[in-house]
């Protein structure tokens, strides 16, 4: 029965874990062999307020505002379910990406996988990077200082804590830490040696 | 308090960029005027003597390759100028009782520190640091130019944090005092300000010493 060989990619917020996961199916898929890859983005199971994601009272706005960073925030079991069906089915691909905050904090998906990762970037830098992302903006949805004074302060409420408590802690799961602000096409043509070697060996 | 027995005291606060320096030396002038006995402070902010239009300044280049001046080196200030301005300024016949010097290098380089009497650090962690100055720098331009933004993020990344890291963070060991830069500066300026009106009392005839 085919298994798809499956890496985790987790890092703090804004440090470059989809980027680094698209350098690194980029570099499976076109390297020789070519491998057949699936990418999992961990956000796309985060809880409805009405499921029962975590919540805090914001302390700037007195609001209760739905927490993103903590490892109850996603719908880990569901994620779980999902990945170890793509992984055994008929058409199971090479290789499966799983990439997001929580992806080796959380024990039953860190035990799923062969390739631990951990994409690592100071602080300072990741802060400014998630506020100044472009993803999402367009010219009809300008950044506001409003909404930049908003993004800061959920920040420091939310994604600092979280990321203290939970995210940075677990690269000591990591198997490979890479750095941020690297050369991915470098970094993740590395990566993709060893995800071969490994594939190719079963 | 109006006669002058001692030239003023030197207090130096240093710290990251957008850690509350300036702030936290304006609410220390007013602890200071506003405790018993009050005491009259006046504030020098080290970006005074940027030299930012000597040739021979300091550089900084950017991913883009554009070089520009850089302010996060200790070279960037006019320290001996500075230095001197101090020596002159505090024994002037009016001058004040405090004086308090503010700025990155400012335990960083020796010729000030040495001159200080009371030495002072504000912390506070990087990132918080990056967002406060990302919002001052990107002024009042609403919304936001994400370009401006970018390249505020640039030059952060490759002046002020490096500069930090090779300077100002290691300089904390000079510090006889460490002020959270997130404090309540009321509060804590109140608390520095009984050290600081201690010494000025030390320093008076009659008082424990002539220092």
């Amino acid at each position: 029965m085919a298994k798809s060989f499956i890496v985790g990619i987790a890092g703090g917020s804004a440090s470059g874990k989809s980027t680094f996961a698209a350098a690194l199916q980029k570099a499976l898929t076109e390297g020789q062999p070519p491998l057949t890859v699936e990418l999992v983005n961990m956000d796309r199971y985060f809880l409805p307020p009405e499921a029962g994601a975590p919540t805090f009272i914001s302390p700037s706005s007195g609001q209760v505002r739905v927490d993103r960073n903590r490892p109850d925030s996603a719908d880990n079991a569901r994620l779980v379910a999902d990945v170890l069906q793509r992984s055994q089915a008929e058409d199971a691909p090479d290789a499966i990406l799983i990439e997001g905050l929580m992806a080796l904090y959380v024990p039953a998906i860190r035990e799923l996988l062969d390739l631990r990762l951990f994409v690592d970037l100071e602080a300072d830098v990741r802060a400014l990077r998630r506020m100044l992302r472009s993803r999402g903006r367009s010219p009809n949805d300008p950044l506001t200082m409003e909404r930049l004074i908003g993004g800061i302060n959920y920040y420091r409420e939310s994604a600092r804590v979280g990321h203290a408590l939970y995210v940075q802690p677990s690269i000591a799961y990591a198997d490979l830490v890479i750095r941020g602000d690297a050369d991915f096409a470098r970094t993740a043509a590395f990566v993709a040696d060893i995800v071969r070697a490994r594939v190719g060996r079963r | 308090m109006s006669a002058r027995f001692s030239p003023s005291l030197l207090v130096g606060i240093a710290g990251g960029t957008a850690s509350g320096k300036s702030r936290f030396a304006a609410a220390l002038a007013q602890a200071l005027a506003e405790g018993r006995p009050p005491l009259s402070a006046q504030i020098i902010p080290s970006d005074h003597y940027f030299r930012n239009h000597d040739p021979a300044g300091p550089k900084v280049t950017l991913p883009s390759g554009e070089v520009y001046f850089d302010y996060n080196h200790p070279d960037a200030v006019d320290h001996a100028r500075l230095a001197a301005d101090l020596d002159r300024l505090r024994q002037e016949e009016d001058a004040p009782d405090v004086l308090i010097v503010e700025g990155l290098m400012i335990l960083y380089t020796p010729i000030i520190r040495d001159r200080l009497h009371l030495r002072l650090f504000i912390e506070l962690e990087d990132d918080e640091r990056a967002l406060r100055r990302l919002v001052r720098n990107l002024g009042s331009q609403d919304p936001i130019d994400l370009e401006k933004g970018r390249w505020i993020a640039d030059y952060y990344c490759a002046s002020a944090r490096v500069g930090h890291r090779r300077y100002v963070e290691p300089s904390r060991v000079y510090a006889d005092l460490i002020v959270r830069g997130d404090g309540d500066f009321e509060r804590l300026a109140r608390m520095v300000a009984a050290v600081v009106r201690d010494m000025y009392a030390q320093k008076q005839p009659g008082g424990e010493s002539n220092g």
